[in-house]
């Protein structure tokens, strides 16, 4: 299957395309989202460029990609009724790889960012543009500096160079990320979910406070993880749990700590079981 | 076969080519069957124990109408590209459906003009839900 090389006017400078760990990958200077280049590119195929000139979160929102941090688009064979665990494996992949280099203190937001504290540290957005294929975008900061091209996210991220004392080159750290999403992958595809949801549910922080928004309706409670199906499971302050289908979650805040600790507390923290 | 997308990027719309291999029929066809409308019981422990690891045996599903296209997973509708009235070839993009920060692509299964469009930008949608009525 030849895939068809497109948005090829929308990439600058192809750097060079090389195969490595079972994965054939695309390295570029500008692209304006990985994940639309990698869009029509077959199983195994890895696009990293340095910039993206419209990299893209979620509800349209634009994510920063300067240079220095890790802009990769990963594309893996999927199977329908586990897919639905895919971002949960992107994630936990990012959290890996992260935590092999040494840094323990990563931890996952629902349902995927990876998080250091409360600083963003990679974000993930995943295209399913054809049946049986997946296209795992993923953001990691490594030197780039996200606040510097848009306050808004001051003290809102967090980078590898500032958690490591010597942070690994932008290729090692692809390479790591990809062989760890094939091993994950290939694992979720032979059926293994439960010991791929047993490891994603150890990296919440459990007992979060947190807000859903449910298409305006508001539930707060203490994040408790994922179930067998996929539901997220809230805690209410009574200690009663209620599962959540995914689609009926529009957006899931984290209540900061700080308020947390420094506003007495009316009911909030009682009944909420804590690690 | 190749198809076009239309990503929309920022407000920006992007048109985006890709080659669908000859097997696409066969993944639509395992249609689970809807999600439970009551919210499965969360184990009494706070980490939710992943007790059933194999997703539920897909029971017959009841069938969508003829010339439905069903969701291939639940998820929210995030952009309708599709119109009713409209003529559209297999494998034209219908609409995308969103859940946990995926984007999955919905296309027509056959040729033929769009019907119906059954749901809405916004939209929560289960399983094997029938999205878009095609003729």
């Amino acid at each position: 299957m030849n895939a068809v090389a497109q948005s090829q006017d929308e990439t600058l400078g192809q750097r060079r395309v090389f195969s490595a760990d079972g994965w054939t990958i695309r390295e570029f200077d500008s692209v304006t989202s990985t994940n639309l280049v990698a869009a029509g590119l077959p199983a195994w195929s890895a696009v990293r460029t340095e910039t993206q000139t419209a990299g893209r979160g979620r509800f349209q929102r634009k994510w920063v990609s300067d240079q220095g941090g890790l802009w990769l688009s990963a594309v893996v064979p999927t199977q329908p009724p586990n897919a639905r665990m895919l971002p949960l494996l992107a994630g936990l992949a990012v959290c890996d790889v992260v935590r092999g280099l040494g840094f323990q203190k990563v931890r996952l937001r629902w349902p995927n960012d990876v998080m250091v504290g409360d600083r963003k540290l990679a974000g993930v957005l995943i295209d399913q543009f054809r049946a049986g294929l997946a296209v795992l975008g993923i953001g990691l900061n490594v030197n780039n500096d996200p606040a510097g091209c848009d306050a808004s996210l001051q003290n809102q991220t967090a980078r590898l160079a500032g958690l490591l004392p010597a942070p690994a080159t932008l290729e090692h750290l692809m390479l790591l990320l990809l062989q760890r999403i094939r091993l994950l992958v290939d694992e979720l595809n032979g059926g293994d979910t439960r010991r791929l949801l047993a490891r994603v549910n150890d990296l919440w922080s459990k007992g979060r406070r947190v807000e859903l928004d449910l298409d305006g309706d508001i539930r707060r409670g203490c994040f408790a993880g994922v179930d067998s199906a996929g539901n997220l499971i809230l805690q209410d302050d009574l200690g009663a749990a209620a599962a959540y289908h995914p689609e009926q979650v529009r957006h899931l805040t984290e209540i900061p700590d700080f308020y947390a600790n420094t506003i007495p507390p009316p009911d909030s923290r009682r009944g909420c079981l804590v690690n | 076969m190749i198809k076009k997308l239309r990503v929309t990027v920022d407000g920006k719309s992007f048109d985006v080519t890709v080659e669908v291999p000859e097997d696409y029929s066969a993944s639509p066809a395992s249609q689970a069957p809807p999600a439970p409308s009551a919210p499965t019981t969360p184990p009494p422990s706070q980490a939710p124990a992943p007790v059933s690891a194999a997703p539920p045996a897909p029971a017959a599903a009841a069938a969508p109408g003829s010339g439905d296209v069903p969701s291939p997973l639940a998820g929210r509708v995030i952009a309708i590209i599709a119109q009713a009235g409209q003529q559209v070839k297999e494998n034209d993009h219908l609409l995308t459906i969103e859940a946990m920060k995926m984007n999955t692509f919905v296309f027509a299964p056959k040729a033929g003009k769009v019907a119906e469009i059954k749901v809405a930008v916004g939209d929560a949608v289960t399983d094997g839900q029938a999205l878009v009525r095609i003729e």
